[in-house]
């Protein structure tokens, strides 16, 4: 049978059913056709399933461009601000309706484009200029005419919006409060001469936004270096401008900073292992979960007293197999945890998590591509649905371990299963008729999308 | 002068405060209709409560003394009837909770009184009363009116009224309990079980991270920032099906239910349906999130639009 | 021994709704019905009890409303139980906890139960008062919030605690027959196995009306109600306060409101 058959029959016995999860998975597939018509109607003829899939970051964009397009006013203004409306439907949105309620709505839209944003009528009502204000994808000179029509609020979004450009900025430098001020000071756009008021003022929040600047002098942030706040301090050792070899040689006597130094890459070993040592466990954490600190350290760290440090140390992408086997034994079950997770961990350990006791290993295990095939079967049989879900989600099971599970109770892991590429295809049409609505949306949504792939017939 | 009883609630000896705001609800309709109003103390010594009891508003006390010192259900509802057939009271009060859950509506439903819980506000409307209550988790308010009930109980929600505080010296008589045989034994109390890992169920502030957190490598600045403020981190389902926190912190229908939180702070938690399932009973809800449309923010009592690790930088300023 | 248990489908709002024409509910557009969460839990106490002493305990859900409400029998029939009974006429529209409770009590004298279960509240209008004032009824011993429950069929008591403020709990011993009301995490349900659900679509349904239960005009619909509704609607608070400005700006007033709430200086 041809994938358009199957297809048609899927949507008539969907049709038939008037069941609104099948209909709006197939209805992507469907458009233009006669059938779609009669989709989307079934979906349309569950008022609050219909609202439920046009506020849903699930919805087939196709269905959403559907329900934009109706009468429904509840309807359309919920499509207008789900995030994941394509750009498509928004250009309708912003030429066919002529409704303030609507155009704020779609001016805070991010998918909305320059020109459309310009389109809405924000020279007549403040609420859409605020909107566009906060909208990152305005364009500069957008920002520049609205600049002068908005709100307080709105010169809050203003200054936060990467896309303002120095004048507007600047204005804003002048004008705007302690607040404004500081995000003006924070700007990558933000003028030399407000980044340098910024450094000199006596208010620590615009020293601090003053020394977070990503084009900030390097002189600047040597003279910030020494200032009497430590959040100041610390902003200076997180900007990336800031070289590691610039980083004070004795402790900063506030953790705070220390913690920013321990995140840094690119650590010289001096200053590694006076972080290493440190009184405060946010430092030693810190560090133990900075991929560029060396495996002398790292060894180190994995004998700490404090157990969200050695798993710092089991997380480290750096940390080499030897610890990882140490670690893998460790009384703490996080820290093990930790190993159990790692795509790098020889099957060996992973064959000795497979008795341990904490369903975080468990689930560790159930998840790690290079868990063997006997492991996964046994613990596809786990009582715990976290565990059996934790199997379904890895990538590396096969069609046998996958199939022992189509008949899981809990309905959340069957539709995880559906979305397993390596589930059989006879398995999956059998949960086409799951009694659990979003099974059947998944399922029906995966299968054709198999049958397609991926394109609408 | 028809008469409101306020029945009295206490624990371990101390008197519930939940006692004292009911009085203070039932002075406010002292005021409206000159009712008189009689505190009833149910207790082993009932002399023990009746300084704290002696309050603003109340004109008498009345001792009841009953074998066993905790709250026992068929001593309470056979005296609150007999109080009642005795006193023809207008209303009987008592703090909505979990004692008065269980002996309130059996005192209504015996006499068929007329009977409201979790009542937030109480006005006469000529002359009847009328409550005033939540229903639909708190998305809708309902008044309930009791036709043809001469006696109206109710249960009133706690923090709605101020404790009554000023002293007075109220008349304080003595009640005789009618002898009853108990059919539930007190058998000891249990202190929750606070061995082992962090309890989510039982935390009273809440930091929550979902899926906004978007990688594994972010997680961690919210476990300082938890640490900072005195909060337990919690998590929406993805961030403990990827392994970056415990299953022990989720917070959700196939999670934990918190049932003890004061305060919640969902921070890039969108809010699917069985993750606001696990957080109903959180008293005050702060949402931040990118999405100004996110469903979390219909039951947030307080909503942040913003970038989560923009307000968690910001945040962390103030926790030192 | 049989085991009542007291099951309600409730209506769920949906994040935006309108008031019903008579302004006393949720218009029936914006709700969908599904089991109250608490009675999965109850029904898992039965269900597990009846596994334990399979000849000796049986459990029945029992439900009050129309013909919908099956929907949340069938759920419980998916994971067990041999069979359901539902109250209904159209007398019980606007009905209050005290006839739910008095119908309970009727069939639980109809079938010689021991025990009744009801969840503590149900979600969509929270009386807690359905198991309690079927107790009243009764007559029997009753206790509220159950956060535990022992029970051997032979004994002529149980051993239960409830759980009282900030997470104690109180250990009692309550005589049968009995009715109590559960707390949500007293175990942890089980999901309804596919063959479950399937199953469940042929097990019998007893309907029964009041009057076969022996209640008169008098004692249902408003006329048997302890209150009535008179009006709903939508507080004004409802709606989240919106913090507004940078997020500095935005911390520096969270910062407040959590140091207020807390009680810190």
């Amino acid at each position: 049978m041809g994938s358009a058959r199957i297809l048609q029959d899927l949507s008539r016995a969907a049709i038939r059913a008037s069941d609104p999860f099948r209909c709006a998975a197939l209805y992507g597939y469907c458009v233009g056709r006669s059938a779609g018509k009669a989709l989307e109607g079934v979906v349309r003829s569950f008022p609050r399933v219909a609202r439920d899939f046009a506020r849903a970051g699930y919805a087939p964009a196709t269905l959403l461009d559907a329900l934009g397009r109706s009468e429904d006013r509840r309807l359309v203004s919920l499509v207008a601000g789900n995030a994941v409306t394509p750009t498509q439907t928004l250009v309708y949105l912003t030429w066919h309706y002529n409704s303030a309620e609507l155009s704020r709505v779609l001016a805070k839209h991010r998918n909305m484009r320059p020109e459309l944003l310009e389109a809405l009528p924000w020279k007549s009502d403040g609420a859409i200029a605020e909107a566009i204000a906060g909208n990152h994808g305005a364009s500069a000179e957008l920002l520049e005419r609205i600049s002068g029509a908005v709100s307080e609020t709105g010169n809050k979004l203003l200054a936060r919006n990467p896309a303002a450009p120095t004048a507007v900025l600047d204005k804003l430098w002048a004008t705007g409060d302690i607040f404004v001020r500081g995000e003006v000071a924070a700007h990558a756009n933000c003028s030399k001469t407000a980044l340098e008021e910024a450094m000199r003022s006596d208010v620590i929040l615009l020293r601090r936004k003053a020394a977070s600047n990503p084009n900030m002098s390097i002189n600047g942030l040597r003279a910030m270096a020494s200032d009497a706040a430590s959040e100041v301090r610390a902003a200076v050792v997180r900007n990336p401008r800031t070289s590691t070899c610039e980083l004070p040689t004795t402790p900063d006597a506030s953790a705070r900073v220390r913690r920013c130094e321990a995140r840094r890459g690119g650590l010289g070993a001096v200053l590694v292992d006076r972080l290493a040592a440190d009184d405060d466990s946010w430092v030693r954490r810190w560090l133990a979960r900075n991929p560029s600190v060396s495996r002398e350290a790292l060894a180190h760290l994995a004998q700490d007293k404090h157990e969200e440090v050695r798993r710092g140390v089991a997380r480290n992408p750096g940390s080499p197999p030897e610890l990882i086997a140490a670690l893998a034994r460790d009384e703490c079950a996080w820290v093990r945890a930790a190993v159990a997770y790692r795509q790098d961990c020889p099957p060996e350990l992973i064959d000795a998590f497979e008795q341990d006791s904490s369903l975080d290993v468990l689930a560790g295990v159930a998840q790690n591509p290079a868990s063997r095939v006997h492991v996964l079967t046994r613990l596809a049989g786990h009582g715990d649905k976290d565990v059996r879900r934790a199997v379904i989600r890895n990538r590396s099971a096969s069609a046998q371990v996958l199939d022992s599970l189509c008949e899981d109770p809990y309905p959340l892991n069957r539709a995880c299963l559906a979305m397993h590429p390596a589930l059989d295809s006879q398995a999956l049409k059998r949960m086409l008729d799951d009694p659990d609505a979003q099974v059947r949306f998944t399922a029906t949504q995966q299968y054709v999308r198999r049958l397609t792939g991926g394109s609408v017939v | 002068m028809a008469e409101i009883l306020v029945i009295a609630s206490h624990r371990s000896g101390e008197l519930n405060p939940g006692t004292l705001e009911v009085i203070t609800a039932a002075t406010e309709l002292k005021q409206a209709t000159g009712n008189k109003i009689s505190v009833v103390i149910i207790a082993d010594k009932p002399d023990q409560y009746v300084k704290a009891l002696s309050v603003g508003g109340v004109d008498e006390i009345i001792k009841v003394s009953v074998p066993q010192a905790e709250f026992q259900p068929d001593y309470y509802e056979s005296v609150v009837l007999a109080v009642a057939d005795e006193r023809k009271p207008q209303l009987i009060l008592a703090p909505h909770g979990v004692d008065a859950w269980s002996f309130m509506p059996v005192v209504a439903a015996k006499r068929r009184y007329g009977c409201a819980t979790d009542v937030f506000e109480i006005r006469y409307e000529d002359g009847k009363p009328v409550a005033v209550r939540a229903a639909y988790a708190e998305k809708m308010h309902m008044e309930l009116d009791f036709p043809h009930k001469e006696t109206v109980v109710l249960t009133i929600r706690g923090n709605t009224y101020k404790p009554s505080e000023t002293s007075a010296t109220p008349a304080i008589s003595e009640f005789q309990a009618p002898a009853v045989e108990p059919r539930t034994r007190h058998i000891g109390f249990h202190a929750p079980d606070t061995s082992g890992d962090v309890d989510i169920a039982q935390a009273e502030y809440i930091l929550s991270i979902g899926r906004g957190i978007a990688e594994e490598d972010n997680v961690e600045q919210f476990n300082e920032l938890a640490d900072q403020m005195g909060f337990t981190l919690g998590c929406s389902r993805p961030i403990a099906d990827n392994g970056w926190l415990p299953k022990s912190r989720q917070v959700g229908q196939s999670g934990k239910t918190v049932s003890n939180c004061k305060l919640y702070l969902a921070m890039g938690i969108s809010g699917s349906v069985q993750h606001m399932a696990g957080m109903k009973h959180v008293q005050t809800i702060v949402a931040v999130n990118t999405d100004a449309e996110a469903s979390i923010f219909n039951i947030a009592r307080y909503g942040i639009v913003a970038d989560l690790f923009d307000i968690a930088e910001e945040l962390k300023q103030h926790f030192q | 021994m049989k085991i009542l248990v007291a099951i309600k489908l409730v209506a769920a709002l949906d994040e935006d709704f309108e008031i019903r024409e008579d302004g006393c509910d949720a218009d029936p557009d914006y709700l969908d019905y599904q089991l109250n969460e608490w009675d999965d839990y109850s029904w898992e106490v039965a269900l597990q009890l009846a596994e334990k002493f399979p000849d000796k305990i049986e459990a029945i859900p029992v439900t009050v409303g129309p013909e919908r409400a099956e929907a949340g029998l069938r759920k419980c029939l998916a994971k067990g139980g041999e069979r359901g009974i539902r109250v209904w006429d159209e007398s019980l529209e606007g009905s209050d906890p005290m006839v739910i409770g008095h119908l309970l009590a009727a069939v639980a004298k109809r079938e010689q139960a021991t025990m009744v279960l009801a969840g503590t509240l149900a979600s969509d209008h929270a009386y807690a008062q359905t198991g309690m004032c079927a107790a009243a009824e009764l007559g029997w011993a009753h206790i509220a919030v159950v956060s535990r429950l022992d029970l051997d069929p032979e004994a002529s008591e149980a051993n239960v605690r409830r759980e009282l403020e900030g997470g104690i709990e109180e250990e009692l011993a309550i005589q049968l027959p009995a009715v109590m009301t559960i707390q949500l995490g007293i175990n942890e349900p089980r999901y309804a196995s596919l063959r479950g659900i399937k199953q469940a679509k042929a097990k019998p349904l007893e309907t029964l009306t009041p009057s076969e239960l022996g209640l008169s005009p008098q004692e249902v619909g408003e006329a048997g109600s302890l209150s009535q509704v008179r009006r709903m609607y939508i507080p004004e608070k409802g709606q989240a306060e919106l913090i507004e400005g940078t997020p500095a700006e935005q911390a520096t007033r969270l910062a407040e409101i959590i140091k207020e709430l807390r009680g810190d200086a």
